[in-house]
């Protein structure tokens, strides 16, 4: 009964209802307004480059606007918490602070990580095909004097391929902690949650970098265990260090965020 | 009978300033409509929220049916439905908000609420947002009262409501509420709600001043208007048009409150005894 209480799955799709019904049409609006930019950056980067987009040239366009639309996304988690009025009509409904922490998270950053590769797929590779068709059918596949070639549609295996093993798993987990402390930042902060969350978590990440290089070049302390760290694992190893690292951040930050909930006033 | 509401020693204050609750102390049965009353500042939209669980009370010295409001479990918040004096609802439609609200109340009754937003002149298609405020009160009353919920909280509920309105929302409040359930209606327009409450509840400086029911009061005082004041019967008067209004302690013949008059005198310590 205790445990009916804290998580039930019929509740829980209730909420996901109430949400979604409440809230469909800014979901809308953003994920229409992520296609429509990649889309429109994509058909003006390659309108104006000859090379770029091919092979895994749009990888770094990929990530930018992943992490641009993506942080802004998870920036307004909670959007009931904006204002005082929707707090008190969103703490009145029978859901566990868990329950609103699992969906919210679900709607906010698996959502995210999961929808937006296909639609950055679908928006960048019709801007890709209209490009093509306009440089070879209008220009007669000579634009500016110089020639054209058909544009590549992207393709996702190069993520793996490129890259060393587990390194991708780390930064996929680095990407998973930079969304969770936005989120959390989103449950914390009522007024600009994402500048906040930038602002109070680049200071924390600016102190341990301080912390760090003090106890490594002014102490002297690198030539103690962290020397032995460096040659006695494997790349791989320290990879999934890094990962498993930045899953028990992401972890403590999620517990904090479901305290945040748990504890929240509409005063 | 059993006591839904239990406040015991109730301190409260925000931040740093001054109390706001001090050593408040009422309990409340079911089957009840309360009136709580008090001036404007008194902490009666804090003392809902702290009853709902919007906020938290030191040292937990509030249970409403059995449950410490600000550790808000389901079971708990299905039964509470606060009516806040301002509020945001989404750009939906009523029958959206309906749809996505109301599965939540395990006593939710649909054909209870399409008579009281028919009561009120309320269709399913209106869009929230595009509402006045006054009909957007008028479908929250109407949603809180379908919910059947154990503990309706309404806080000025009259606030924005036309004339017509305040009539009909008297007559839905007393026509469709049941023997287990327990209303507490906060207010200052106390006119609004006079022919409805059985229950006073009257808060002033942190304390509770008067808790009573109507016909104790009505069986205990005589509230009537005279040309001249007499000394020695009076317990409180004031200047009317055509003389005074005043209260007396009459316990031959019930009349009829005069809760304005009630409240100034509780307000001004008069020497009411409950």
């Amino acid at each position: 009964m205790k445990n009916m209480q804290f998580f039930n799955l019929k509740r829980f799709g209730k909420y996901a209802a109430c949400s979604l019904i409440s809230n469909y049409r800014q979901i809308l609006l953003f994920w229409g307004a992520i296609w429509f930019a990649v889309f429109a950056f994509t058909l003006v980067i390659i309108s104006n480059s000859h090379s770029m987009w091919n092979n895994d040239g749009w990888m770094p366009f990929f990530i930018i606007v992943f992490c641009i639309s993506g942080l802004l996304y998870t920036g307004f988690a909670f959007p009931s918490f904006r204002n005082k009025k929707r707090t008190l009509t969103e703490l009145m409904i029978p859901v566990t602070a868990f329950e609103r922490l699992v969906y919210e998270f679900f709607e906010k950053v698996v959502a995210f990580f999961i929808l937006y590769p296909p639609v950055f797929f679908i928006s960048s590779s019709l801007a890709v095909v209209i490009r093509n068709t306009f440089a070879f059918k209008i220009t007669r596949a000579e634009v500016n004097g110089i020639e054209t070639f058909p544009f590549e549609i992207i393709s996702f295996d190069k993520l793996y391929t490129n890259l060393e093993p587990g390194l991708f798993g780390m930064f996929f987990m680095l990407a998973v902690l930079g969304f969770v402390l936005v989120f959390a930042g989103a449950a914390t902060f009522r007024k600009l949650p994402l500048i906040k969350s930038i602002v109070v978590f680049g200071l924390i990440f600016l102190a341990v970098i301080g912390y760090m290089y003090m106890l490594l070049e002014k102490l002297g302390l690198r030539n103690s265990w962290l020397l032995i760290l460096e040659h006695n694992i494997t790349a791989k190893q320290g990879f999934m260090i890094g990962s498993l690292i930045f899953g028990l951040i992401s972890l403590t930050a999620l517990t904090y965020t479901y305290f945040k909930l748990k504890e929240k006033e509409a005063s | 009978m059993e006591a839904m509401i239990e406040i015991s020693k109730l301190n409260f204050k925000y931040g740093k300033q001054v109390k706001l609750f001090d050593q408040l102390s009422f309990t409340e049965q079911t089957g009840r409509i309360v009136g709580l009353l008090g001036k404007n500042g008194a902490g009666k939209s804090t003392l809902l929220k702290l009853m709902s669980g919007l906020l938290e009370a030191p040292q937990k010295p509030i249970t409403i049916i059995g449950e410490t409001p600000f550790d808000r479990p389901p079971r708990f918040l299905e039964e509470v439905y606060l009516v806040p004096e301002e509020y945001e609802l989404p750009s939906v439609k009523i029958g959206e908000y309906v749809k996505a609200h109301a599965p939540f109340y395990p006593s939710f009754d649909s054909e209870k609420l399409h008579q009281i937003l028919l009561d009120f002149e309320l269709n399913t298609n209106n869009r929230l947002s595009k509402l006045s405020y006054g009909q957007r009160k008028k479908f929250i009353i109407a949603f809180a009262l379908s919910t059947n919920c154990k503990l309706l909280l309404l806080d000025e509920p009259t606030n924005g409501l036309d004339i017509p309105s305040k009539a009909i929302f008297r007559k839905v409040v007393a026509a469709s509420l049941a023997d287990d359930q327990l209303v507490v209606i906060s207010t200052h327009q106390v006119k609004d709600v006079e022919n409805l409450i059985d229950t006073l509840l009257i808060l002033d400086r942190g304390q509770v001043k008067m808790h009573s029911p109507i016909w104790n009061i009505a069986q205990k005082y005589a509230f009537t208007t005279v040309s001249r004041l007499n000394d020695g019967e009076v317990l409180y008067s004031e200047l009317a048009p055509g003389g005074y209004k005043i209260i007396t302690e009459d316990n031959s013949t019930a009349s009829d409150i005069d809760m304005e008059l009630l409240f100034n005198a509780v307000i001004n310590n008069a020497n009411l005894k409950q």
